[in-house]
């Protein structure tokens, strides 16, 4: 399902490879880093985050486009939300497209839903009705299913799909860890309430847009997205008074075995 | 009579949608029905279920201990209808039917009579919540297959209604009937023990200025309502908490779960995680399955049993409605009244589904199926106001197109892809044994059934007790059943193993095309097939001469 579009050669040289790896990430940082200034505890929770540790450092074979979606598409998400200057508007959509336009993604429906939609047409008698019925109108079943799979609470917050991706079906979304952390949930929701910038049109607007190309680039941008999401939260750890940091730390401190642990049974596989 | 004709029009349709056809449609009584049915029918003319055990306070039946209410409840059908299918599933729909009468009432209560927010009044929104829970998937697909679980919607919408009608006039005939509402739902179904509990607990911290007031005013009376519901607890503690009777939640506890048991229950005891391990995995194991429930695969996926898992099939809403349930849960949050009942009744429905097994079950947070419903009325109500002729016309034809599509899914898909699962065939192959069985020494039926391979093993001797009418008295004191064992007559429930038998004999063997090598067998011998309406050969019945 996900295009390999740029697969980076590394077999032949670890160190290049770890290199490579880690490039990306510390783009992220970097990047996160000059927008939001953060405070300690911020730099801690990015730096952790679920999602990132692990996958982009040591799974070398992601592919280059998904990579450096997360680390230089998420910072300037970022910033086309809050500082909303048509440059930087410009430059994320920018970002969005031009991938787009090397990658020349096909409109081929994934085999499952074609398949789904002849037996749906097979149990009809007559063909009109059939027809009528069981069409390319129910593409939004298959987008919603994307969206489910990928920008849902329960993989966002619950259950990665970085396995998924590698294709080992037996670990898919089963480990109960997310791409942020499970009090993200509360926080975001506080932040949602609290009508905290960004404004939440514009935020509904840019989520709408990356949610339809979502289907023709299958998985690349909705990481983005949530790291993106993440770097607000991160400004929102900044704030947060002494005592609920070390609370916070201690969170961070206990989640890790986790974080590590929710690779194995992957890695496991994968020898 | 003009002002109710559109609720008429709603509860004609409700009516018609859940009676129709009732007995003949879905195609077969599923475990479930039949269970609670022939425990029932035995009750009424022997006054013993099918274990003997004398008018029991929970049904042993397939040693799941089904709670009582269901099964009682199905005697007054049986002596109107007769013991017949229409009869198992008469008191499931009918409760079905006045769930949508009381969301009505309900939402009268709710909601004033014109307010900032509900310019154009109440009536609208009461209307439109009748109508969506008249054609609810969600509701009418487990309407007509007689799950309890629509009971106990039924009672925890009266017990909530009751509790409101307390709030506004604090009197004890409002507790006494939420009071009475509350245990019949715990005597339904057992999500009932988890959600009610929970909910009143919040509900009552929420309005305790009226319980107060209440007490201030009679304590004497308070003291003897507080004695009642204590004395309730502890009998139904006992009953129905402790002992074999609390075997179905022990079954289905979450720790169960196949995707914990099978990756995370391994890695518990890793040197990674010390001694808080285990715990915390299990926070995170129940966090993973609540998330589950915000899906909006759960919402407007396969969540329905219409089509298998891994096709295009129907959730518990329509599509449309996701976008009215957003519209109405933005809505929800600023009324801090309604806000306030509303969503702990919808959040505190899923705790139940989340403490047991399986994702994403439908039937075990069904509680919240009428919180739900208010709020995609509620955000529907603001779409009328909003929208002008044109985009009303475009949201009234998703919704229409919406349910044509689960009709067709309903009527046409439902019995080709899930008839394996819902006991089909199983019918057909006991009127056949009930017509030629006498010719037979012994009869062997092998439980396993299935398309693609024996996946499905089911309980067939509920289906030959019920379509060979056997009467209870002979099934329960029947010496040749054995303990644990569903023997009876000359019916032999076991796997088949055909080249382990003697063949010399004059046995019928029952079974899917998974139990006999059927390369090997004379089809002269084959006596009897059933096939599924997909087509493909369900049953055979095949003799040794």
């Amino acid at each position: 399902m996900a295009p390999n579009t740029f697969p980076l050669p590394l077999e032949p040289d670890f160190a290049t490879a770890i290199i490579a790896s880690l490039a990306p990430y510390i783009i992220f940082i970097s990047l996160s880093y000059l927008l939001l200034k953060p405070k300690f505890i911020s730099w801690v929770y990015l730096v952790t985050l679920p999602g990132l540790l692990i996958p982009t450092v040591f799974y070398t074979d992601m592919a280059l486009t998904h990579r450096l979606s997360i680390s230089v598409l998420a910072p300037f998400l970022y910033l086309a939300v809050t500082k909303r200057t048509r440059a930087t508007l410009f430059l994320t959509l920018a970002l969005i497209f031009v991938p787009l336009l090397l990658i020349k993604p096909g409109f081929d429906l994934p085999l499952w839903f074609t398949n789904s939609l002849n037996d749906l047409r097979g149990q009809h008698t007559g063909t009109l009705l059939a027809r009528l019925l069981h069409n390319k109108s129910d593409l939004w079943f298959y987008l919603m299913n994307n969206l489910s799979t990928h920008l849902s609470p329960v993989s966002v917050f619950a259950a990665h799909r970085f396995a998924y991706r590698l294709q080992i079906p037996l670990d898919m979304g089963v480990f109960p860890v997310g791409l942020l952390y499970p009090w993200d949930f509360l926080i975001l929701l506080s932040m949602l309430r609290h009508k905290l910038r960004p404004h939440p049109a514009v935020l509904i607007l840019v989520c709408l847009v990356a949610l339809n190309l979502h289907p023709l680039l299958t998985q690349i941008y909705s990481q983005s997205l949530i790291f993106a999401l993440a770097l607000g939260i991160s400004r929102f750890y900044a704030r947060i008074p002494p005592p609920f940091i070390y609370l916070i730390a201690i969170l961070l401190f206990l989640f890790t075995p986790f974080i590590l642990l929710s690779y194995l049974p992957a890695s496991n596989l994968l020898l | 009579m003009k002002k109710h004709l559109p609720l008429i029009f709603i509860l004609l349709l409700a009516a018609v949608l859940r009676f129709y056809q009732l007995g003949r449609l879905p195609q077969s009584l599923n475990i479930d029905e039949l269970g609670f049915a022939y425990n029932a029918y035995s009750v009424m003319t022997t006054g013993h279920d099918e274990w003997g055990n004398p008018f029991p306070a929970s049904f042993r039946s397939l040693g799941d201990f089904k709670l009582p209410f269901h099964g009682y409840i199905m005697i007054p059908s049986f002596a109107l209808f007769g013991f017949t299918p229409f009869a198992i599933r008469f008191p499931v729909a009918l409760f079905s039917f006045l769930t949508v009468i009381l969301i009505y009432h309900l939402t009268n209560l709710l909601f004033p009579l014109k307010s900032k927010t509900l310019p154009a009044g109440r009536q609208v929104l009461n209307l439109t919540s009748a109508l969506l829970l008249a054609l609810s998937p969600w509701h009418l697909f487990y309407s007509r297959f007689g799950y309890e679980a629509i009971i106990q919607v039924f009672f925890v919408t009266l017990h909530i209604y009751f509790l409101l009608r307390f709030i506004k006039v604090p009197s004890f005939r409002y507790l006494l009937g939420a009071f009475f509402a509350a245990l019949a739902a715990l005597l339904t179904y057992h999500s009932a023990k988890v959600f009610l509990p929970i909910f009143d607990l919040v509900f009552i911290l929420t309005n305790h200025q009226s319980f107060l007031s209440l007490f201030k005013k009679n304590p004497r009376r308070s003291f003897a309502f507080f004695g009642l519901c204590l004395a309730t607890a502890v009998i139904y503690l006992l009953l129905y908490m402790t002992g074999p009777a609390a075997e179905r939640a022990r079954m289905v506890f979450f720790t169960l779960d196949f995707d914990y048991q099978r990756i995370l229950a391994p890695h518990t005891g890793s040197s990674l995680l010390p001694d808080f391990g285990p715990v915390l995995m299990l926070v995170l194991f129940w966090w993973k399955r609540l998330l589950e429930y915000f899906s909006p695969a759960y919402f407007i996926g396969t969540t329905l049993p219409l089509t298998s898992p891994t096709q295009i099939g129907q959730g518990i809403i329509y599509p449309i409605e996701l976008l009215l349930l957003i519209i109405g849960l933005v809505y929800l949050v600023k009324d801090r009244r309604l806000s306030q009942i509303i969503l702990p009744w919808w959040l505190i429905s899923l705790l139940p589904a989340t403490l047991a097994n399986n994702s994403q079950h439908t039937l075990r947070n069904m509680v919240g199926l009428p919180a739900l419903i208010i709020i995609i009325s509620l955000g529907a109500y603001h779409c009328l106001r909003w929208f002008k002729y044109k985009s009303l016309l475009i949201l009234i034809s998703l919704y229409l197109l919406s349910l044509v599509r689960f009709a067709d899914l309903y009527l046409v898909h439902q019995p080709q892809f899930m008839s394996q699962y819902q006991g089909f065939g199983w019918q057909q192959m006991a009127e056949f044994v009930a017509d030629a069985g006498d010719k037979y020494d012994l009869i062997y039926i092998d439980p396993r059934v299935g398309i693609s391979g024996p996946e499905t093993t089911t309980v067939p001797y509920l289906y030959f007790l019920y379509y060979t009418k056997v009467a209870p008295k002979d099934y329960i004191f029947d010496t040749r059943r054995k303990i644990h064992d569903s023997n009876f007559g000359r019916l032999r429930f076991e796997q088949i193993n055909w080249f382990g038998s003697n063949h010399s004999l004059n046995n019928l063997y029952i079974g899917s095309p998974f139990s006999f090598p059927l390369k090997q067998i004379d089809p002269e011998k084959i006596r009897y097939t059933v096939t599924y309406p997909g087509g493909q050969t369900a049953l055979y019945a095949i003799s040794d001469k």
